[in-house]
C-alpha cells in the first residue's frame, strides 16, 4: 500500500517520485472477463461526433438566440470538464502499468477511456460552437482554480495510492458525471438527446469497470488502507465537488455561478441543460448511491458536516 | 500558440510534471488541419483483433514444433514491444497538455495508445494460436533486449523538448522501426501473420505521419540553437539506441544468438521475423531517406558507423 493520498503529491516541498516499473512476467491474458467485455464493447460501440449524419436530426433553427447563447455556455463548460480527463486517463494507464498486477483488462480499458473523453470532449466543442460559439475559459478564478487540479500529478505520484486514486475519481467523481449526463439526457430534445446517449453508454461502460477495480482492489485491503480510500473520497466530494468543480450549482458566487446558473435554466429546455435544482439533486443522490456502494466494500464515506468538524 | 514549458537545466528529472496546471483558455477552436485529418482517419479505420483478423486460416498442421515455438516467443515478443507503447508513450500526452500544446495532438495521440492495446491484444492472440503467449523472456538476458528507450521518462524531462523527442523517437527509430515492419509484411506467407502485420501497418503508417507533420509545422518557428538539439537527439537515439541493437538484435555489440536463430526459423517458415540480411539495405535506406527529410528542416545529419554495417 502507498504511504499517503493523492494530495500528498500536490505538496510542493515533497519531491516528485515516479514508480519504477517491473515489466515482466507481462500477463496480457484476460483475467477479468467483465472488463474484457467492456474493452470489447468499446471497440464496436465507436462513434463520431465529427459525422454529420449524427447532427442530421437536431435542428439548430428551433432555438432563439437566447437560448442558443446558454446552450452554448454550458456546452463550453462540459467541454473543460471532458477536456481535463483525457490527461487523466493517460496518466491512470501510465500509473497503472507501474503497479504490480493490475490486469491487462483495466488498462485496455483505461486506453479507451481516453480515447471517448476526446470524442466527448469534441461533441462538446462542437455543439457549443455550433449554438453560438465556444468560450474557452470560465469568468472568474473559482472556477478555473478547481478545473486545474493537479489530476496528472496526483495520480502519477508513486506514493499516492492508486486504489484511492481511482475510487475518488474513477468512481466517485465519475458517478456524478454519468448523473449529470444523465440529467442532460432528459433535458435534451429527441435529436439531441441520440448524440448523448453515446456519451452516456461510454461513460457507464467505464464507470462499471471503475467499480469492478474497487472490488477486487479492497478484497485484501487492511483498515488503514480502507481509511485512506475513504479520506481520499471524501477530500473530492466534499472540498472539490461540493465546491462546483463539475457542478455551476456548488460554486459560492460571482459571475460563473450565476452566468452558469441562468444558462443552465434556459437549456434546460431541450438543449441539455441542467438546472440548480437538479444539481444539487444529482449530488445528493450520487453521495447515497456511493455511500450504499462503497459500505459494502467496507469503505465509509463521511458528509459534509463530518468533514467540517 | 504560446506554450507553457519548465525552466531547462534544474536537473529535476520530472520538470515537466512541475508545470502548474493551468489549462484557461482552454484552446479547441483552433485545429492544426493535418493533425486533425490523422485523427479523423484513425477514427474511421478501427479494427477488432477479435473479429477482424481470420484467425481460422491459420493452419498450425503446416509448421513444425520448432518452428512453432519459434514463433510463439516472436509473436510474445511483439505483444511486449506494442505493450512498451501502452506502458510509456501515454507519458507523451501529458507533456502536450503540461506544455498547453494544440489540442489536436491529444486528441489523435488518445487514438494512438488505444491502436497500441489492439497491436499487443492482436499480437497476443496470435501467440496463443501458435501455441500460447509467453509472459516473460525464457532467459533473463533477453529482458534486456526488449528493454525501452525510456519515453517515459524523455517525456517528463524538460531538457529533452518536445520537438527533440519528436525528431528522435518518431521521425527516427519509428520510421526505421516502420520500414522494417513493411519488409516483414512482403517476406511472411502465412495469412494470419501477415494480416495482424498488414493492420498494425495502417495505423503506423499514421503514427509517422504526425511526427513528421507536427515537425514540418514547428520547424519554421524553431531557432538554429532548438534544432541543434533536436539534431543531437537524433544522432543519440541512433548510435545510442538504433545501432546498440534496440529494434534489429544483430547490430548490438554481443548480438543474443539465441534470439537471431529462432527469428531466422520463424522467417524461413514464412510467420513473420525478418533477418539480417533482409533488415541491412532497409537501415540504410531508411537513414539516407530521413537525412534527406530532416536536410529541408535545416538539420545536418551525419553518416553513422557500425562494425556491421561500415559507413552509411
Amino acid at each position: 500500500m502507498s504511504e499517503v493520498t493523492e494530495l500528498g503529491a500536490l505538496d510542493p516541498e515533497s519531491n516528485f517520485e515516479l514508480g519504477i516499473e517491473a515489466r515482466f512476467p507481462l500477463d496480457l491474458t484476460s483475467t477479468k472477463p467483465t472488463m474484457w467485455e467492456a474493452y470489447e464493447a468499446s471497440l464496436v460501440q465507436s462513434w463520431d461526433p465529427e459525422d454529420e449524419s449524427l447532427w442530421s436530426d437536431f435542428d439548430f433553427d428551433r432555438y432563439t438566440a437566447g437560448e442558443r447563447a446558454a446552450g452554448a455556455l454550458v456546452w463550453s463548460h462540459r467541454a473543460w470538464v471532458e477536456h481535463s480527463a483525457i490527461a487523466e486517463s493517460e496518466a491512470v494507464l501510465v500509473r497503472a502499468c507501474l503497479e504490480v498486477g493490475v490486469s491487462a483488462d483495466f488498462k485496455y480499458c483505461v486506453s479507451m477511456r481516453a480515447v471517448e473523453r476526446a470524442r466527448s470532449t469534441d461533441l462538446c466543442h462542437i455543439f457549443a460552437t455550433r449554438l453560438d460559439g465556444y468560450h474557452s475559459s470560465p469568468r472568474t478564478e473559482e472556477l478555473a482554480d478547481l478545473l486545474n487540479d493537479e489530476l496528472v500529478r496526483r495520480v502519477l505520484h508513486a506514493k499516492s495510492d492508486i486504489g484511492a486514486y481511482i475510487g475518488a475519481h474513477l468512481v466517485a467523481q465519475s458517478t456524478i458525471d454519468l448523473r449529470t449526463w444523465e440529467c442532460a439526457r432528459t433535458n435534451s430534445d429527441a435529436g439531441l438527446g441520440r448524440i448523448v446517449d453515446h456519451v452516456i453508454r461510454d461513460k457507464a461502460r467505464m464507470l462499471k469497470v471503475a467499480w469492478l477495480y474497487m472490488e477486487d482492489a479492497v478484497s485484501n485491503n487492511s483498515n488503514e488502507s480502507r481509511n485512506l480510500i475513504s479520506s481520499n473520497i471524501n477530500h473530492v466530494l466534499f472540498e472539490e465537488e461540493a465546491r462546483g468543480r463539475q457542478l455551476s450549482a456548488f460554486l459560492s458566487s460571482g459571475s460563473d455561478a450565476t452566468g452558469l446558473a441562468e444558462a443552465n435554466r434556459i437549456a434546460a429546455a431541450g438543449l441539455g441543460g441542467v438546472g440548480d435544482e437538479d444539481q444539487h439533486e444529482i449530488f445528493e443522490v450520487a453521495v447515497d448511491e456511493l455511500t450504499t456502494k462503497f459500505a459494502s466494500l467496507g469503505i465509509e464515506i463521511g458528509t459534509r458536516r463530518d468533514l467540517e468538524r | 500558440m504560446t506554450y507553457t514549458l519548465a525552466p531547462m537545466g534544474t536537473g529535476r528529472p520530472f520538470g515537466v510534471l512541475e508545470i502548474p496546471d493551468s489549462r484557461f483558455p482552454l484552446n479547441l477552436d483552433d485545429k492544426l488541419p493535418a493533425i486533425r485529418e490523422l485523427y479523423r482517419r484513425a477514427k474511421t479505420t478501427g479494427w477488432n483483433p477479435a473479429s477482424d483478423i481470420s484467425w481460422d486460416q491459420l493452419d498450425l498442421s503446416k509448421y513444425t514444433e520448432e518452428e512453432l515455438f519459434a514463433a510463439r516467443q516472436y509473436w510474445s515478443r511483439l505483444a511486449w514491444g506494442e505493450y512498451g507503447a501502452i506502458s510509456e508513450s501515454p507519458a507523451l500526452l501529458l507533456r502536450y497538455t503540461k506544455e498547453r500544446r494544440e489540442s489536436d495532438l491529444s486528441m489523435f495521440w488518445t487514438v494512438r495508445t488505444q491502436e497500441e492495446v489492439r497491436h499487443a491484444d492482436a499480437c497476443r492472440r496470435m501467440a496463443d494460436a501458435l501455441g500460447g503467449y509467453m509472459a516473460e523472456p525464457v532467459t533473463k538476458d533477453l529482458e534486456e533486449s526488449v528493454a525501452t528507450h525510456g519515453v517515459r521518462g524523455m517525456s517528463f524531462d524538460a531538457d529533452t523538448p518536445l520537438e527533440a523527442l519528436f525528431g528522435s523517437l518518431i521521425c527516427c527509430a519509428e520510421v526505421i522501426a516502420f520500414d522494417v515492419f513493411r519488409a516483414r509484411i512482403k517476406t511472411t506467407t502465412d495469412p494470419v501473420a501477415k494480416q495482424i502485420l498488414q493492420l498494425i501497418f495502417r495505423d503506423e503508417v499514421r503514427h509517422c505521419e504526425f511526427g513528421w507533420k507536427y515537425m514540418e509545422y514547428r520547424v519554421p518557428k524553431m531557432t538554429s540553437d532548438d534544432l541543434a538539439i533536436v539534431r543531437n537527439k537524433v544522432i543519440w537515439m541512433m548510435e545510442e539506441v538504433e545501432l546498440k541493437g534496440y529494434h534489429s538484435s544483430w547490430l548490438a555489440s554481443s548480438p543474443n544468438v539465441t534470439e537471431m536463430e529462432s527469428d531466422r526459423v520463424v522467417y524461413e517458415a514464412g510467420l513473420g521475423a525478418t533477418v539480417e540480411e533482409v533488415e541491412k539495405p532497409i537501415l540504410v535506406k531508411s537513414v539516407q531517406e530521413m537525412r534527406e527529410r530532416m536536410r529541408s528542416w535545416g538539420i545536418e545529419i551525419p553518416l553513422f558507423e557500425h562494425p556491421k554495417m561500415g559507413t552509411f
